[in-house]
């Protein structure tokens, strides 16, 4: 019987290389986000002090998960290098 | 024809014409369920975002802010903060692995009939816990627009959802989340903006007097039934009940209160007939400002936030009695609330927990080692909704499939990036829009769903008439998504993958769009059973489910190689059945599902990710590690 199959490319250099770079940011985003689950979860005291600003930490650090994914994202963008065969899909047919 | 209804229709008049139109070439499989991989990354990257900002988003985070405050915007960080994962690593592996579904990509390196029927099925369920919220929401849209019922709103959806996604698949729905999503986030800023420009105000609207000014005049009516024992003082003027509660300082604040008879529906409303057309004062008001200000003029963005944490909110509280024959009196008293409070996690049911530091255990009391047990159940619940929002985000089916409507794994990541700025954007936005909302004099007491329609109301018939429209095409969008997702399931990983019914390209298409007409009718009848649930913990359901049943093994096969096809089907049929059992065993379900009290519930918190995706990790990698390792043979 036939059957249309998708055979995925290997990686190649470019994809483990940017495979490797999202993994360092997300480790680094993940830092951040886990301190201000901890933060929020078992030190509601601190999360609503007012660091500076008159504004209290819950919403500066809120407000810097947000934007810090963005810079992160964009920072990811820029670094990523794409040259390989790779971005390319293959389908084919076996029996 | 009102001019409100005019402009709703208009709009989505309009979407479905575009729809209709840019969708009429698809006719392929490839077409029909991946848009030929031609959608151009700017395009795809909005659809994202059109796609992702639900219902739950945009409806149920602006609602839990108004009523609770900064906790609605938790699910604002935990949800954008999930795109993270799926940027930096889930989308290009999978863009380079898959083709059609979320099964493809598992299922590349293994071939495995085992594969697909479990990741179908968990795409499945996971789809139809995503729409149910998102068909309750659609009702709850429609009921105060149009003045249909409930299960009018969510038919109608339904019906125009499986009209668009039957008429041309991906393409369509596509565009429309395209639009929808460009409209949302644009209309959000323009919104906030005339927030911040309207400043704050303080309201007096609601009485709090001494007890002899309100008795004046009035006939004190007699403590009893169910009212005997409770903080109430029932007042009688000219034939109307007013009901106020019993504050500090001999001083009384006005409540308001429903009656309903044993079959749970209200005939009166503050004290007059419910057929009469009355209906709740409107409530959502700033209590104080600082420096006893009676208003504050237009606002920055920071002043604005300073302001709310600086003054007082009116909020109220909600006590139910029952009466001797079954009736349910509902009161809602007030509540004046500090600003500072409602500025930080902790005041809304979901997350009240994390309040206060954690008690002490005393060995002289035993109490209160279970008080501490208590206290630390409650974080680890408030912890592991928060990883399930962060890990259910990049294994959502119909997110996942976004990754194949573009040509390249390039396209991929900058399609991200784009939706995760509109995203991310939107998500400030809703902090605004929530607290402007709060304070807007516009909130329907226990209805957290309409607060964001409601708000925009008070700046017209206009703002309301397309917010409302934006609001119904958000709802279009998701459930057009979740019904392609679903129907891709059924047809390419159950129908010709599974049980290897051998269907040409055309009816692979026609397959597709009768398995969507069945997800749309099967959607349309959990919408309505489902109509008096809150939509917000449906969603995190649906997250817990995505995070436990598909990230250990998309993660797994990614980044471990010993994964074995037994260790993937094993961690979703785990990850699945475990959250999936944990959430229909919890204190919500027992109480909101079943009707019976939180003491029956079987699991010590309510949301499972915490337990349910490491048990998803360790059972793939224990059942990999005992089974043999055998990879596809290449024949290219």
């Amino acid at each position: 019987m036939s059957v249309t199959r998708h055979i995925p490319p290997p990686p190649d250099a470019d994809a483990k290389r940017n495979a490797h770079l999202g993994l360092w940011l997300f480790a680094l985003y993940c830092l951040g986000y886990a301190g201000f689950m901890v933060l929020t979860a078992f030190y509601p005291g601190v999360i609503g002090s007012k660091p500076f600003g008159g504004i209290n930490l819950a919403i500066i650090y809120g407000f810097g998960l947000i934007i810090g994914a963005l810079l992160l994202a964009v920072i990811y963008l820029v670094a990523c290098r794409d040259r390989g065969p790779s971005a390319v899909l293959t389908t084919e047919k076996h029996a | 024809m009102s001019l409100t209804l005019l402009i709703f229709l208009s709009f989505i008049g309009a979407v479905l014409a575009i729809s209709w139109w840019l969708g009429r070439s698809a006719r392929s499989s490839a077409g029909y369920f991946a848009a030929h991989g031609e959608i151009p990354w700017f395009v795809n990257g909005v659809a994202f975002a059109g796609d992702y900002l639900s219902a739950a988003s945009f409806l149920g985070i602006c609602g839990m802010i108004a009523f609770y405050g900064y906790d609605g915007f938790l699910y604002s960080i935990g949800f954008l903060a999930g795109w993270i994962v799926a940027l930096f690593v889930i989308a290009e592996p999978l863009k380079r692995l898959g083709k059609f579904t979320f099964a493809d990509a598992l299922d590349s390196q293994f071939h495995s009939r085992g594969i697909t029927l479990t990741a179908a099925i968990s795409t499945l369920v996971i789809s139809i816990f995503y729409l149910i919220p998102q068909m309750v929401g659609a009702g709850a849209l429609i009921k105060p627009l149009l003045g249909w019922d409930h299960w009018q709103g969510v038919v109608s959806v339904g019906a125009i959802v499986t009209f668009i996604v039957v008429t041309a698949g991906m393409v369509s729905t596509t565009w429309v989340q395209f639009i929808k999503g460009s409209l949302l986030v644009l209309f959000c800023a323009v919104l906030a903006l005339m927030i911040l420009n309207r400043g704050l105000q303080v309201d007096h609207s609601f009485k709090r007097a001494p007890t002899a000014e309100v008795t004046a005049g009035a006939t004190i009516l007699p403590e009893e039934g169910a009212w005997l024992g409770k903080p109430y003082v029932r007042t009688e003027s000219a034939g109307v009940i007013s009901v106020w509660k019993k504050e500090s300082g001999d001083t009384l604040s006005e409540c308001q209160w429903t009656e309903a008879g044993p079959d749970k529906v209200v005939q009166r409303i503050n004290g007059r007939a419910k057929a009469s057309g009355v209906s709740l004062r409107p409530v959502g008001t700033m209590s104080k400002l600082a420096n006893n200000a009676e208003s504050t003029g237009p606002l920055s963005p920071v002043a604005f936030l300073q302001a709310i944490q600086d003054g007082e909110v009116l909020l109220w509280t909600k006590e139910e009695l029952k009466n001797s024959e079954g009736g349910i009196t509902t009161v809602w008293s007030q509540k004046p609330t500090l600003g500072k409070d409602l500025m930080q996690p902790g005041m809304s049911p979901t997350f009240k927990g994390v309040q206060g530091d954690l008690p002490v255990v005393d060995p002289l009391k035993p109490e209160s080692a279970a008080a501490r047990t208590k206290a630390l159940l409650s974080r680890i619940d408030v912890l592991s909704l928060m990883l399930a929002l962060f890990c259910g985000t990049a294994s959502l089916p119909h997110i996942l499939i976004r990754y194949y409507t573009v040509k390249d794994q390039h396209s991929a990541r900058k399609s991200t990036v784009v939706g995760i700025a509109a995203i991310g954007f939107f998500y400030v936005l809703t902090l605004f829009l929530g607290l402007g909302a709060m304070t807007s004099g516009a909130l329907t007491l226990g209805d957290t769903n309409t607060a964001a329609p409601f708000m925009s109301r008070t700046f017209g018939e206009i703002p309301f008439a397309i917010i409302s429209a934006i609001a119904f095409t958000t709802v279009l969008g998701t459930v057009s998504g979740l019904i392609m997702a679903s129907a891709g399931a059924i047809v390419h990983d159950l129908v010709a993958n599974e049980f290897k019914v051998q269907l040409d390209d055309v009816q692979q298409v026609r397959a597709g769009k009768a398995a969507a007409i069945v997800v749309g009718i099967i959607a349309m009848i959990l919408g309505i059973q489902f109509e008096k649930m809150n939509v917000s913990f449906l969603v995190g359901w649906a997250f817990n489910l995505a995070a436990s049943a598909n990230l250990p093994a998309l993660v797994m096969l990614l980044f471990w190689k010993r994964t074995t096809k037994q260790g993937i089907t094993a961690a979703i049929i785990v990850g699945l059945v475990s959250s999936l059992g944990w959430v229909l065993l919890s204190k919500e379900a027992f109480t909101n599902v079943y009707g019976l009290s939180a003491d029956h519930a079987l699991v010590p918190f309510s949301q499972p990710a915490i337990i349910t995706v490491p048990l998803g990790f360790a059972v793939l990698i224990l059942v990999s590690l005992i089974t043999p390792k055998q990879g596809l043979k290449q024949t290219a």
